[in-house]
Parts: C-alpha cells; sequence; structure tokens
C-alpha cells in the first residue's frame, strides 16, 4: 500500500488527537459460571501457577499473569473460562441477556459473545447464532460445546435470510479491525476498503432492527475505529428509521462516540455511543452502540 | 455403529447407567444431541460425537465419570501427555479403580476427567482426551 494512504489513516486519527500503533494486552479470560465458580477458578489457576485480577467494570473478566499459553491448560479444556479480550466483553455486558429470553447473535463464530449471551441466561431461553461462512462453524460448535451451552441453536446461513421476532439482537459486525491490534493493518486496510465494510454494516444493522421485537435492544459492535464504520453507520441508519432511538450504554470506561468528523455531523445524541480508544483505554480498539426498537414502523417520508 | 451406537457401548464397556432417554437423542452430521427440535447443524445438549469410538462432550464426559467405577488417574505428566493425544506409562498412574483389559474414564490431580482409555499392560492408551477438539482446529487451520 502506498505511504500515502498510510499517512491518511494515521492522519485522521491525529485530526482526532489519538496516536494509534500496535499494543500488547495482557491475555484477559471470561469465567465461565456455566461450568465452575470465581473462586474455583482462581484457587484452580493457582495451582498452574496463574494469578488472576478481577476487572472491576465486568461482571467475569480477570486479567491473567501467565507465561504458560491459556489456552493449552486442563481447565481451558475443560470450559471453566473462555479467552476474551476486555472491550470484547462490554457488548453482551450492555445487551444484558436474561433466562428466559430469545437472543440472536448475528455474527457469531467462533463464539465469544454467543457462549457469553448462554451465561448470562443461565442456558434458559434461546439464543440463535448465524454464522455464514462454512469453515468458521467448527470453532463455533466447539466453544459452544465446551462452554457447556445448552440453549443455544446454530443457522450455517446468510443472516440477512433470519426470520423471527427477537427479545434482543447483537450485531457483532464483520469489520476492517484496527491497528492496536493488528501489527499488519495499515498494510491491509484502504479507505475504500473500509467503506465497502460500511455499506455491509448498514445492511446488517437495518436487518438487526427488522428482528427486534417492540421496546427490544440492539447492541451494534466493531472492532473498528473508523467514523464510516461506526458513527457513521448509526447515522445513516437510524435517519431512515422512525422506529428506533440511541439509549445509554451505562458502561463506566470507554469515551462518547464522535459527534462530528471530516465536517460531517452525527445523529442526535450519538455521543450516547461508545469508543475505545486503546491510546487512553486499558483495551484494544472498540465501538459499541445501543438502540432501543420503539416501533415496529419505519419512518414515513 | 451410528453415534447412538457408539454412544451406548461406551457407557456399557464402562459400566455407566446414565439417566438418559436415548429415544430422543437425534443425531445430525456424527453429533448426537439431545433437546434437539428441528435439524439444525447444532442445536441443545451436545452428548457428543462419532468417531473410532464415541467421543462424549465435555459434559457427558463428567457425567459418566461419576458414574463408572472403572478410573485411572494420573500425575501431571501423564496428564500432559494424555491430553496432548498420547498413551501415559506406569509411571504416570498415582492410582486405579480397574482391572487390566477395562475401559476407564482417565482424571487428573484435579479429580477433573480429561478422557477415556484402555488399561493395557500397566498403562493407558488413549481412546479419547479433551484436546483432541482443539488438534482438530489447529489442523484444519
Ligand atoms: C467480528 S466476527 C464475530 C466474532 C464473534 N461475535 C465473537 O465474539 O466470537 C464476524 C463474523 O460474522 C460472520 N459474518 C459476516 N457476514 C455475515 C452474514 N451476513 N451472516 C452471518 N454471518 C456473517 C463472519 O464470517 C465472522 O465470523
Amino acid at each position: 500500500m502506498s505511504t500515502n494512504t498510510k499517512n491518511t489513516l494515521l492522519d485522521r486519527y491525529k485530526k482526532l488527537l489519538h496516536k494509534i500503533e500496535y499494543k500488547e494486552v495482557p491475555t484477559v479470560i471470561r469465567v465461565n459460571t456455566l461450568a465452575t465458580t470465581h473462586e474455583k477458578v482462581i484457587e484452580r489457576l493457582k495451582k498452574e501457577l496463574v494469578e488472576l485480577t478481577k476487572i472491576p467494570f465486568l461482571r467475569n473478566g480477570y486479567t491473567t499473569t501467565s507465561k504458560r499459553s491459556m489456552a493449552s491448560m486442563t481447565p481451558y479444556m475443560l470450559g471453566y473460562y473462555y479467552i476474551q479480550e476486555t472491550a470484547s466483553q462490554i457488548p453482551v455486558e450492555i445487551l444484558n441477556p436474561q433466562p428466559g429470553e430469545k437472543i440472536i447473535d448475528m455474527c457469531a463464530a467462533p463464539g465469544g459473545k454467543t457462549t457469553q449471551i448462554s451465561q448470562m441466561m443461565k442456558n434458559e431461553g434461546a439464543v440463535h447464532a448465524y454464522e455464514s461462512k462454512k469453515h468458521r462453524i467448527d470453532s463455533l460448535m466447539n466453544n459452544i460445546e465446551r462452554m457447556r451451552v445448552t440453549n443455544a441453536i446454530i443457522f450455517n446461513k446468510d443472516v440477512l435470510e433470519a426470520k423471527g421476532e427477537y427479545d434482543k439482537v447483537l450485531l457483532d459486525a464483520p469489520c476492517s479491525g484496527n491497528l492496536a491490534s493488528d501489527k499488519e493493518w495499515l498494510s491491509k486496510r484502504t479507505i475504500e476498503g473500509i467503506k465497502e465494510n460500511a455499506k455491509i454494516q448498514e445492511k446488517l444493522l437495518h436487518k438487526a432492527i427488522n428482528l427486534c421485537k417492540e421496546g427490544g435492544i440492539v447492541v451494534y459492535s466493531t472492532c473498528s475505529l473508523e467514523p464510516e464504520e461506526n458513527e457513521e453507520v448509526i447515522t445513516n441508519v437510524l435517519k431512515l428509521r422512525k422506529d428506533t432511538t440511541l439509549e445509554d450504554t451505562d458502561c463506566s470506561i470507554g469515551s462518547s462516540g464522535l459527534k462530528i468528523f471530516d465536517s460531517k455531523k452525527y445523529c442526535e445524541n450519538i455521543e450516547l455511543t461508545k469508543r475505545f480508544w486503546p491510546d487512553e483505554c486499558p483495551t484494544q480498539g472498540f465501538f459499541i452502540a445501543k438502540i432501543r426498537k420503539t416501533k415496529s414502523k419505519r419512518k414515513e417520508k | 455403529m451410528n453415534a447412538k451406537q457408539q454412544f451406548l457401548e461406551i457407557c456399557k464397556l464402562l459400566g455407566a447407567k446414565l439417566q438418559q432417554d436415548v429415544s430422543e437423542l437425534i443425531e445430525v452430521n456424527g453429533r448426537l444431541f439431545s433437546n434437539m427440535k428441528e435439524k439444525n447443524v447444532y442445536e441443545g445438549k451436545c452428548i457428543g460425537m462419532k468417531g473410532r469410538m464415541f467421543r462424549p462432550s465435555i459434559l457427558t464426559l463428567e457425567q459418566i465419570s461419576e458414574k463408572t467405577a472403572q478410573k485411572v488417574w494420573l500425575n501431571a505428566k501423564g496428564e500432559f501427555l494424555f491430553t496432548c493425544g498420547r498413551d501415559a506409562w506406569k509411571e504416570n498412574i498415582t492410582r486405579k479403580t480397574a482391572r487390566e483389559q477395562q475401559l476407564v474414564i482417565v482424571l487428573n490431580q484435579h479429580e477433573e476427567p480429561i478422557g477415556i482409555g484402555w488399561y493395557r499392560n500397566g498403562k493407558v492408551e488413549n481412546e479419547y482426551d479433551i484436546g483432541d477438539y482443539l488438534r482438530r482446529e489447529r489442523r484444519n487451520r
């Protein structure tokens, strides 16, 4: 890729007063309360010489001190925990699944968030996990089984074909990723590619709102830092729909979504969305929006 | 043999009587499920998978472990070998409640079941272990 595009992407962050570079974060786990308790996992991992430190704003998240891979230990194979970065544990915390609900995870593989949803539902109710790529289904099945989930159904198809009505909808959208978690990121991405992704994300977000019942919640998340894939997707979709409002995420970390970028003004209440800037948060890069569906009707023009 | 027959076979060989209504079990692509309503690729509780011998899910492995008397316990070295798909040696065995030639549930020093093996010639021959799917994923990557 040309130095030119590289600089454009980096300059955009600079304009927003951020400096993004590759960042190592400690391994973070989510304790699986479907298998065991926090106390037992702490004790058990001590025997493997791993110390856990609770992350205060997450229900089940701990940072680890291990030199060994956390994915090769017996407690991992037994499903006592899932390896899941801090920021990526937050969307489901915001979705706040309850036992007995019917929830759809629109982009599920490898299942970090699906298994987290089931955990919070205590395996009661149903989670429908959609994943269109066949080669990603195996890891999704294995993780669901390992994490002792018994209330999930996997659909190996394009979620744009999904039907039905759900209490809650998670759209952890396919995105361009970010430089803080991928060293090679700059050489892979272009503004055009980012805009392509944004188009797909808009389609998926419209679908998410259609799948949600009146009064239900849609959580949209990406691990991208680009405004086109985040605030702009939310703005473009919500301005076409009368049946939605943005809501406070009630999340104590992260900063508010951008109100304006490159002279483009984003929609009302956009500051209720959350941005996790890797240069100021103890996390990887992330974006989350919480949307309430108010009425089951599209905006009349 | 289909997955359900394989499942019944290992329960029998291990002398484990599970409270599982086998008539409601449904097999999809070699995976056995209970509480399945539609035939999706995965739905409800996974009992295990068809293999050379039945490969129980973690939940099933724990259930069987509670219902069988045929067990062998391994030390840390043996646990490592076994969960890497290898056999465990005589010197890795710290305790046993099984006779020669029996199928056994293999446990580590923390009372956690880590797989199934044949107790033969004082060794434990690996039939299935909980590291299996990790190795399968690595191969498919
Ligand atoms: C960001 S990843 C999801 C990560 C996952 N939520 C987790 O926490 O482990 C996005 C996934 O969505 C899948 N995907 C993309 N477009 C899709 C579509 N139209 N329908 C279903 N799945 C889709 C991709 O194959 C990819 O596996």
